[in-house]
């Protein structure tokens, strides 16, 4: 194969474009900093203006050292949209790591990517106990994650043309044009993001109140669980997640925004523009709809046939919840994790992995297959399926919605089932890596491996501070992968490659 | 040459996506789409109750 | 196709640098974290030795119990209980318990959720709860935090003075109560109904000595973000 080996000039606007989206990041830190000044929480706050300056000491420094005018082409975007989340990650680390909750480097690293990646898997030890500054921390990296670090680091800055943009926003997951131009698209992935904060903020810090939190800490819970209902991550301010304000209205509230997060942005911007038709007639929708109705049965189901619920409002707000939270990839918890593979019989756990693989929608905060691409797989079968059996010479055309009327073609059918098949090779590659290094059985090693790579955020137990530090290593990987939807890392992996052997 | 101005007209309409211009209150129509957005959601939360309801009557 | 200035070995030396730096910052993080102060939070609680014996792990799910003990109300005879059980315990066998009345011993942890009749609390059972003392005091690290939701009746909610949280080590209670795996009220939730409470320890605050040595890096690493910042201004203003 040949290989142009990447030169110097390559490299400088990789890591020009990683200085500016490093500075960004460090940024991140800076209203963290500002509620540890506010309640005295002065080891906090020291750990965040530390891995503020750290991180705008290397981003400056790239940006001094690597500046350049020269363009940025597709591939220089798609390296840098990957090694980007993987250096923000580790710089994001840092604050974690100094909270002191963390018993490695590593485990903080973990934790960063999950918070990055939306996707909510941790081992933090004694959540419970950590400060105001670091929970709000933790729950602002999914907000940044879930909007997109580079989209969002770069059109505050405006950095360069929003042509340069597109290559980075493609990047890193992101495909889909709302607006002609990437700067507009992005201010109104923040418009929707800011109504959102200020209603469902609202909402649900009136439901905890009533449920029986003071003022001050049902508005801060209220600010911490939106940013993780919105942006489908999964982080909670306790341990035991969501199960914790005893509330139904605060459950309810919750199931509004993880839906809300889940749909794609495209979908948002068409109905906020008034036509609502796209929601019947859009193929994610009606994919979704299916799916998410026909898993719910199944898990509803399942807890019944399994003896866990036997009660209609017990099986509604375990099993539709639990359903809802892996469907759109939020990953909250309304029971103990360990109880999936103690008490829930076999039927609804995998219903609740089929969930979690299956995924939300394209271009929304959500992980996994993602439901354009299994609506686009179904529709490529049954069309071949019509090829099959229909006479040799007739001409099969099928067509598809997706903001206006498409045709199904070849390579975008081929391309959702080769997303999906990375997807399957990777759950089922992680799964494993988890039977090798530990003792679970192979439905929890297969759960974990789903919740990661899709980027969920429920666990059976299997992740954990003590868990081997080949399969933590797994699990990051995956959830790096699966943020990234692949592309990306390939390309990095073969620009490593070009490097080393490509010609000049 | 009217024809197809129109049928011009039609198909960039049809390629932008759109049914009607711009206009009106953008807080307005977000709290629009939150509405629907949220009775989408409830009602999911609906067929979820009745799933529940019926898995209690069977088992 | 030819390609000018082709990566060199100059290049090559200067990410090695570059990675030998990263190293370096990450041992200097490492080393900032575990000279960070540590205080010894882990007196004995006193009168845990007194309540009954942890029921060991692992124990099988299968194992037989005594029939269930449901309390009647009226009733004047103290309800003892199956076994002194964990939160592990409860979730790896709650079938096992369900219906029983157990004994259960942690910390009061986040918020006192008041209803009618009393309140809902979290009590946790870790190694934070009742062995080291909250993080970051210390580098004993046992694991996530790990307790069941317990309904306190109105009576001894006032037992509780504090909930643990960042400042706080809170009260540890040892309770008798009668376990549920599928509590109705509470949407299925797995649950301990409180018959009766003891304090063992009641809540205290915990010191938080500032780190000095991560204070004096943070500012000087602000002092050199700052300068770097402005020169990029001023470049960016020749340019």
């Amino acid at each position: 194969m040949l290989l142009i080996r990447p030169d110097r000039d390559d490299l400088r606007i990789i890591g020009y474009y990683i200085g500016k989206i490093l500075t960004g990041v460090g940024l991140l830190q800076i209203p963290p900093a500002l509620l540890a000044l506010a309640r005295s929480e002065w080891n906090s706050l020291a750990a965040f203006v530390f891995g503020t300056s750290l991180a705008i000491i290397v981003g400056q420094s790239a940006e001094l050292r690597l500046h350049t005018r020269r363009p940025l082409e597709w591939s220089h975007g798609m390296v840098t949209a990957a090694l980007s989340w993987l250096l923000a990650a580790i710089m994001a680390a840092v604050p974690l790591y100094l909270s002191g909750h963390f018993s490695s480097f590593l485990d903080a690293l973990f934790d960063s990517m999950s918070g990055l990646t939306t996707s909510g898997l941790s081992v933090l030890q004694d959540l419970d106990h950590l400060t105001w500054s670091m929970n709000l921390y933790r729950h602002i990296l999914h907000f940044a994650g879930g909007q997109g670090i580079i989209i969002v680091v770069l059109t505050l800055f405006a950095a360069s043309g929003s042509a340069q943009l597109g290559t980075l926003y493609a990047g890193e997951g992101r495909d889909e044009r709302i607006m002609p131009n990437i700067i507009r698209t992005a201010r109104f992935i923040y418009t929707v993001a800011a109504v959102y904060l200020v209603l469902g903020t609202s909402a649900l810090a009136v439901a905890m109140m009533v449920a029986g939190l003071p003022p001050g800490s049902a508005l801060f819970e209220a600010v911490n669980i939106f940013m993780a209902a919105f942006d489908t991550g999964g982080f909670a301010p306790h341990s035991t997640s969501i199960a914790y304000y005893h509330s139904a209205s605060v459950e309810g509230v919750i199931t509004i925004l993880m839906f809300a997060g889940t749909l794609s942005f495209g979908l948002h911007h068409e109905l906020w523009r008034g036509d609502r038709r796209e929601l019947f007639r859009n193929l994610e929708t009606r994919t979704l709809t299916f799916t998410l109705v026909a898993l719910t049965a199944l898990g509803i189901v399942g807890l019944g046939r399994a003896g866990t619920f036997t009660e209609p409002l017990s099986l509604f707000r375990k099993g539709f919840f639990t359903i809802i939270s892996a469907h759109t990839g939020t990953g909250f918890a309304v029971n103990n994790s360990v109880l999936y593979a103690t008490d829930w019989g076999q039927l609804a756990p995998a219903a609740v992995v089929g969930a979690m693989a299956l995924g939300g929608m394209a271009s929304s905060t959500a992980g996994g297959f993602k439901a354009i691409r299994v609506g686009l797989s179904m529709k490529g079968l049954v069309r071949d399926i019509r090829k099959v059996l229909l006479p040799e010479n007739a001409l099969v055309v099928s067509t598809y919605h997706q903001r206006t009327r498409q045709i199904l073609r070849d390579d975008t059918v081929r391309s959702a089932t080769t997303i999906v098949l990375l997807f399957l090779l990777t759950y089922l590659g992680g799964a494993m890596v988890g039977l090798m290094t530990t003792d679970a059985a192979f439905t929890e090693a297969l759960f974990e491996s789903v919740s990661a790579t899709a980027n969920v955020g429920l666990s059976v137990g299997i992740t954990s501070p003590d868990m081997p530090v080949l399969l933590e290593l797994t699990y990051i990987a995956q959830m790096w992968a699966g943020r990234l939807e692949f592309m990306a890392i390939f390309a990095m992996v073969g620009y490593g490659l070009a490097l080393m052997r490509g010609r000049t | 040459m009217k024809g197809v101005r129109r049928d011009v007209l039609l198909h960039s309409r049809r390629a932008l996506g759109r049914r009607r211009p711009e206009a009106g209150n953008p807080f307005l129509e977000g709290l629009v789409g939150i509405a629907i957005v949220s009775a989408v959601a409830v009602g999911f939360g609906i067929v979820g109750f009745i799933a529940a309801a019926l898995t209690a009557l069977f088992f | 196709m030819s390609r000018d200035r082709p990566v060199s070995a100059q290049a090559v030396r200067q990410v090695a640098g570059a990675i030998v730096v990263v190293l370096g910052v990450i041992a200097y993080i490492v080393w900032l974290r575990q000279i960070a102060p540590q205080i010894d939070l882990a007196p004995p609680i006193p009168g845990l030795a007194e309540v009954s014996a942890l029921v060991g792990d692992p124990l099988s799910c299968d194992a037989v119990l005594p029939d269930p003990l449901i309390p009647q109300p009226g009733v004047g005879e103290p309800v003892s209980p199956v076994a002194r059980i964990s939160s592990a315990t409860a979730n790896a066998c709650p079938r096992l318990w369900d219906g029983r009345v157990v004994g259960y011993v942690g910390e009061v942890v986040g918020h006192v959720f008041a209803r009618d009749g009393g309140a809902w609390i979290q009590i946790n059972d870790d190694g934070y709860a009742l062995q080291s003392g909250p993080l970051p005091n210390h580098l004993d690290f046992d694991g996530t935090n790990s307790g069941l939701f317990v309904w306190l009746p109105s009576e001894f909610v006032a037992l509780v003075t504090h909930p643990g949280e960042s400042r706080w080590q809170g009260d540890v209670l040892a309770i008798t109560a009668l376990f549920m795996r599928n509590d109705l009220t509470e949407g299925g939730q797995l649950t301990l109904r409180a018959i009766h409470v003891t304090s063992l320890a009641p809540a205290r605050s915990v010191p938080r000595p500032i780190h000095g040595r991560l204070a004096i890096s943070a500012l000087l690493a602000m002092m050199v973000a700052g300068a770097l910042i402005m020169r990029e201004r001023q470049l960016h203003e020749d340019r």
